[in-house]
């Protein structure tokens, strides 16, 4: 195999933790050839988006907690403890749920800590990230960071700070390699395609078919 | 101005007076400053009981004037207190909030009976004088003392 560098960000590192896509685990089992390259503040944003998630429980157990303390004084009748029976099971069955995404996050960070390759933040990447962020005419695009290509509208600081770690990557240490980035976010990340293929990195928005990409020979990659 | 504290469950007897005050701790988290924690608390709230559980135990000792006696506490295992509401599961690594969450259950079920069977530790607690004085007692969770 020929050397590849594949790119994955935060809906990778979801993916797995949520059970959502079988095939994002498969790329953790991929050969040394194949350096899997993550930018660092896709881990910070993982974990932000499970302490959203608490939000969200706490939000039902909240709701189921207020609902409980309702009928708690009823329970001589048969079907205000039958009630309150299926509240607190649901509310342990929430908690029960959301204590197991983060044993799940903290086995998938192990993993990724093990397997990939860390894009730290730099100040290049960081002024790249705010080329791509701020909402710039294509003429100023065009002068700055970003060669010929402009996006139709301003990225999200945060996605613009991880193609702005790809493209840093791509065009320097992973420069000689086939190159490919894997975001299943095609709401914010297939526009900047364009701009990602002007560095030879090809998009995947499903893990399987980045898989069979990476496991045909170099002449076939296309 | 005093500082605001918030204990992860309290349980009250029906006329308010504060019987029990709990705090959870997930892995081993037990020790020297979670029991000076209780210790604060416990002199705040004036409980007549204090409970501190972990993943491995669950320590419920009197309180005489708001002073926690560890020395006269009862000591219960976790994964066999708790079994009946986290249905076998290996705690070990269960985050705070869910093991604040399966005591929480627990001491509404030894409170007012909602799963129909005799809670696990209710013979240990009758010891201490706990049993009868949680029936009918009210639980509350994450409370501002």
């Amino acid at each position: 195999l020929s050397p590849v560098s594949a790119y994955v960000e935060t809906n990778w590192i979801l993916a797995m933790v949520l059970g959502e896509d079988d095939d994002a685990q498969r790329l953790l089992r991929q050969p040394p050839e194949v350096r899997l390259a993550i930018p660092d503040i896709c881990v910070v944003e993982a974990i932000s988006a499970f302490d959203r998630k608490r939000a969200e429980r706490n939000a039902l157990t909240g709701l189921l907690r207020n609902n409980e303390s309702l009928v708690a004084g009823r329970t001589g009748i048969a079907s205000g403890l039958g009630l309150l029976e299926g509240l607190e099971k649901a509310r342990l069955a929430n908690d029960a749920y959301l204590s197991d995404l983060y044993v799940r996050l903290d086995d998938t960070l192990q993993l990724v800590a093990e397997r990939c390759d860390f894009l730290p933040v730099s100040g290049t990447i960081l002024r790249s990230g705010l080329d791509l962020s701020v909402a710039l005419t294509p003429a100023g695009l065009a002068t700055r960071t970003t060669g010929s290509w402009h996006p139709r509208e301003a990225f999200d600081r945060a996605d613009a700070l991880i193609l702005s770690a790809i493209v840093e990557d791509a065009r320097g240490p992973a420069i000689s390699h086939d190159k490919a980035f894997l975001s299943g976010n095609v709401r914010d990340f297939e526009s900047a395609r364009p701009y990602l293929e002007s560095f030879g990195v090809k998009y995947f928005r499903r893990a399987g078919r980045l898989v069979e990409w990476l496991e045909r020979p170099r002449e076939e990659k296309g | 101005m005093s500082r605001v504290l918030q204990a992860d469950i309290v349980v009250t007897r029906a006329d308010g007076r504060p019987l029990l005050l709990a705090e959870v701790r997930s892995g081993g988290g037990g020790g020297e400053p979670a029991r000076s924690q209780v210790d604060a608390y416990c002199a705040r709230l004036l409980p007549d009981f204090a409970l501190l559980a972990t993943s491995s135990e669950v320590l419920i000792a009197p309180v005489d004037a708001g002073v926690v006696a560890w020395g006269r506490s009862l000591t219960l295992p976790t994964s066999k207190v708790l079994e009946a509401y986290s249905g076998g599961r290996d705690l070990t690594r269960a985050e705070g909030f869910y093991l604040a969450s399966l005591v929480e259950a627990w001491l509404k079920d030894l409170a007012l009976g909602w799963r129909g069977e005799t809670p696990r530790g209710s013979d240990e607690l009758a010891t201490l004088g706990l049993r009868d004085a949680l029936r009918g007692a009210r639980v509350t969770s994450e409370v501002r003392i």
